[in-house]
C-alpha cells in the first residue's frame, strides 16, 4: 500500500433543492476530514444533511438535489469523487437490501468488485473467501450463492463490509450501518467496523443520529444541524465539553438514557 | 384487572416461500403465557425473529393462534361477536415501525386520525373534529395540521399523527410494535416521553423494542422472548439486570454512555 492516499477531505460542501419554487440550501458549506486509521463520527437530527454529505464524496445526488459549490481533496489533491467509488473509497448503507442487485447472487457481486480492480479467476476466488471469513459471515460457499432477498439485515451488512474489504479502498463511508439492526446484531457490526479500521488502517466517517455509536466507536466527531457543522472535536471533549447547542442537545438526550451513570464531571 | 393477556399461546407457520420445502412447519411462539394489567406498562424485549411482532399480531387479533388463547378482559378473543367485537377493537390499538407506509398519503392527517372513529364509535362528523384537535394537541401537534397530507410532514411528525390515531378512540392499550425504532434518537426520546405522560389517563402499554436503553423511560416490567419463549419476566428497577442469555446478551449490547477513557 506504497501511495495509498491517507486524508480525504470536502470543502465547502453546498448542496441545495428547490421548495415551492424557491432555492433552499441543505448543506451550507461544511468542510469535512477523513484520516486514514480514525473513525470520524458525522452525527446530527434525522434532515440536518448527513447524508447528502456522504453521497456527495462518491458524486452522487438524488434527483431535485443539486451539489453547488465543494471540492473532494485526496491528500490535498483535488479529485472527482465519481473516481473515488470502489478504488478510494467503500460504502455501507442503511438499508443494505437495496445496495445490491436483486437478480445478482452473492458471489457475482463479490466477482464484480475484484474484476473492477482485474482481480479474476482463482485469485479472485481466494480473497472472496478470505473477506467472507474475515467478516464472520459462516458458511461463505452457501452464502455466496444467495440473493440480497434471501438474507437478514446483519448478514447483509456483513456482506457489504466484505465487499468493501475486497475493494482494498482506504476510506470506508459508513451511513447509519447498523439503525436498522437489533441491539445484539448492532454490537456485533461496530465491533467489526472497529477490528477491520484497525487491521486494514481505514479511515472511516461513521454517519449516525446515536451518542451510543459515537462513544462506542469514534475517535473524531463532527457535529450537523441545519446543513451546518456546528463543533468538531475529539469524542473525549465532545462528550465532556460540549459547546455548541445542538451538541449539547444531543449529548444531554443521550445521557438522559443513563440514569446509572453519574453526571458530567 | 387483567385487560389482555395470553394463554399458553402457540403459533406455527407453514414455510412457504422460495427456500421452503413445501409441507414443514415452523414454530414462532410455544406456549407464551403473558398478562398486562390495565394501566400496567410492559416492555418486550428481544433479538429479531424471537416473534415479538407475531405476539403483537396475536394480542391484536389480527391473527389466531395454533393453540392455546388470547383473552381480552378475560373473555377470549374467538368468542366476541358484535359489540363485545367492537368494543376490543376499540381498546386494543396499535403503532407499527413503519408510520408512513401504515398512512394512506393522499388522506388530509384529519381524516387519517378519525378512521377509528369513524368505524369503532358512534361520535358525529363534528364531534370527530373535535376529539381530532384533542388528540393532535396530545401528541404535540397543532389542530391545524389537521389540513396537511403526510408528504408534508417529517418522519417524526407523521409518527406522532399515527400515536393519536391510536390515542383517538380511548383505547385501553396501545401496542407499539418498534414504533420509535425509524426516528432520531433525540426524537425518539420525545415520543416515550410523551406517551409516559399519557399513562395519567390510564392508558396501558406494550413497547416492542431491542433497545433496553429506552424501557425505563416507559415500562414497570419487562418480559424477554427468545426463539417464541418468554425466558425471564422481571420488574423493571433503578439498575436492573436481566438474568436469562438472551437478556444478558441484550444488556450487554447496550451502547456505552461516553467514550472510553
Ligand atoms: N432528493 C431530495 N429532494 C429534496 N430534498 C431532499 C432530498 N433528499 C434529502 N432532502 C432533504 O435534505 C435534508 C437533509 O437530508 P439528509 O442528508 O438525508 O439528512 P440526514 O441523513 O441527516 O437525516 C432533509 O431536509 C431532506 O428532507
Ligand atoms: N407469516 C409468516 N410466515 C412464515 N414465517 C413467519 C411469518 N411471520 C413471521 N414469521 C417468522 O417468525 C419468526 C418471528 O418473527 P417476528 O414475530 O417478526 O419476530 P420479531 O418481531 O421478534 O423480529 C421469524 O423467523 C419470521 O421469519
Ligand atoms: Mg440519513
Ligand atoms: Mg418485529
Amino acid at each position: 500500500m506504497s501511495a495509498a492516499a491517507g486524508h480525504l477531505r470536502v470543502e465547502g460542501l453546498r448542496i441545495a433543492t428547490r421548495r415551492h419554487g424557491q432555492p433552499l440550501e441543505l448543506v451550507r458549506g461544511i468542510d469535512l476530514d477523513i484520516r486514514r486509521g480514525q473513525v470520524t463520527a458525522l452525527v446530527g437530527a434525522s434532515g440536518s444533511g448527513k447524508s447528502l454529505t456522504c453521497l456527495a464524496l462518491q458524486g452522487l445526488m438524488p434527483p431535485g438535489v443539486e451539489c453547488l459549490d465543494g471540492r473532494v481533496l485526496l491528500d490535498g489533491r483535488e479529485v472527482a469523487p465519481a473516481t473515488l467509488r470502489g478504488r478510494q473509497v467503500a460504502t455501507v448503507m442503511q438499508a443494505p437490501r437495496s445496495a445490491f442487485n436483486p437478480v445478482l447472487t452473492m458471489a457475482a457481486h463479490a466477482r464484480e468488485t475484484l474484476a473492477a480492480r482485474g482481480i479474476t479467476g482463482s485469485d479472485a476466488e481466494r480473497r472472496i473467501l478470505a473477506a467472507l471469513a474475515e467478516t464472520g459471515l459462516a458458511e461463505p460457499e452457501r452464502v455466496l450463492r444467495l440473493h440480497a432477498f434471501q438474507m437478514s439485515g446483519g448478514m447483509l451488512q456483513r456482506m457489504m463490509l466484505a465487499l468493501a474489504l475486497m475493494s482494498e479502498a482506504p476510506f470506508l463511508l459508513a451511513d447509519e450501518p447498523t439503525t436498522d439492526l437489533d441491539l445484539v446484531l448492532q454490537a456485533q457490526v461496530l465491533a467489526l467496523i472497529e477490528r477491520l479500521a484497525v487491521s486494514r488502517d481505514l479511515g472511516v466517517l461513521l454517519v449516525t443520529h446515536d451518542m451510543g455509536v459515537v462513544a462506542r466507536l469514534a475517535d473524531h466527531v463532527a457535529v450537523m444541524d441545519h446543513g451546518r457543522i456546528v463543533e468538531t472535536g475529539t469524542a473525549a471533549d465532545i462528550f465532556a465539553s460540549p459547546r455548541a447547542a445542538p451538541t449539547r442537545a444531543l449529548v444531554a438526550a443521550h445521557l438522559a438514557l443513563y440514569p446509572e451513570e453519574e453526571v458530567a464531571p | 384487572m387483567t385487560l389482555l393477556a395470553a394463554e399458553k399461546v402457540g403459533r406455527t407457520y407453514r414455510n412457504g416461500g422460495l427456500l421452503g420445502r413445501g409441507g414443514d412447519y415452523k414454530t414462532v411462539l410455544s406456549e407464551v403465557s403473558l398478562s398486562l394489567a390495565a394501566g400496567e406498562s410492559l416492555a418486550l424485549l428481544g433479538p429479531s425473529g424471537s416473534g415479538k411482532s407475531t405476539l403483537a399480531r396475536l394480542l391484536l387479533g389480527l391473527e389466531s393462534p395454533s393453540s392455546g388463547r388470547i383473552t381480552f378482559r378475560n373473555q377470549p378473543l374467538q368468542g366476541l361477536r358484535g359489540e363485545d367485537w367492537q368494543a376490543f377493537r376499540r381498546a386494543v390499538q396499535v403503532v407499527f415501525q413503519d408510520s408512513l407506509s401504515a398512512v394512506n398519503p393522499r388522506h388530509r392527517v384529519g381524516r387519517i386520525v378519525a378512521e377509528p372513529l369513524r368505524h369503532l364509535t358512534k361520535l358525529n362528523p363534528a364531534q370527530q373534529a373535535a376529539r381530532v384537535a384533542e388528540v393532535l394537541e396530545l401528541v404535540g401537534l397543532s389542530p391545524e395540521d389537521a389540513d396537511k397530507l403526510p408528504g408534508q410532514m417529517s418522519g417524526g411528525q407523521v409518527q406522532r399523527v399515527c400515536i393519536a390515531r391510536a390515542l383517538a378512540p380511548e383505547p385501553a392499550v396501545i401496542i407499539l410494535d418498534e414504533a420509535v425504532s425509524n426516528l432520531d434518537l433525540v426524537m425518539q426520546i420525545q415520543v416515550l416521553d410523551l406517551l409516559a405522560s399519557l399513562r395519567r389517563l390510564g392508558t396501558a402499554f406494550v413497547f416492542i423494542t431491542h433497545d433496553l436503553r429506552l424501557v425505563p423511560r416507559l415500562c414497570d416490567r419487562v418480559a424477554v422472548l427468545e426463539e417464541g419463549r418468554i425466558v425471564e419476566e422481571q420488574a423493571v428497577t433503578r439498575g436492573f439486570r436481566l438474568s436469562s442469555d438472551a437478556g444478558r446478551r441484550l444488556q450487554e449490547a447496550v451502547l456505552p454512555a461516553r467514550p472510553r477513557g
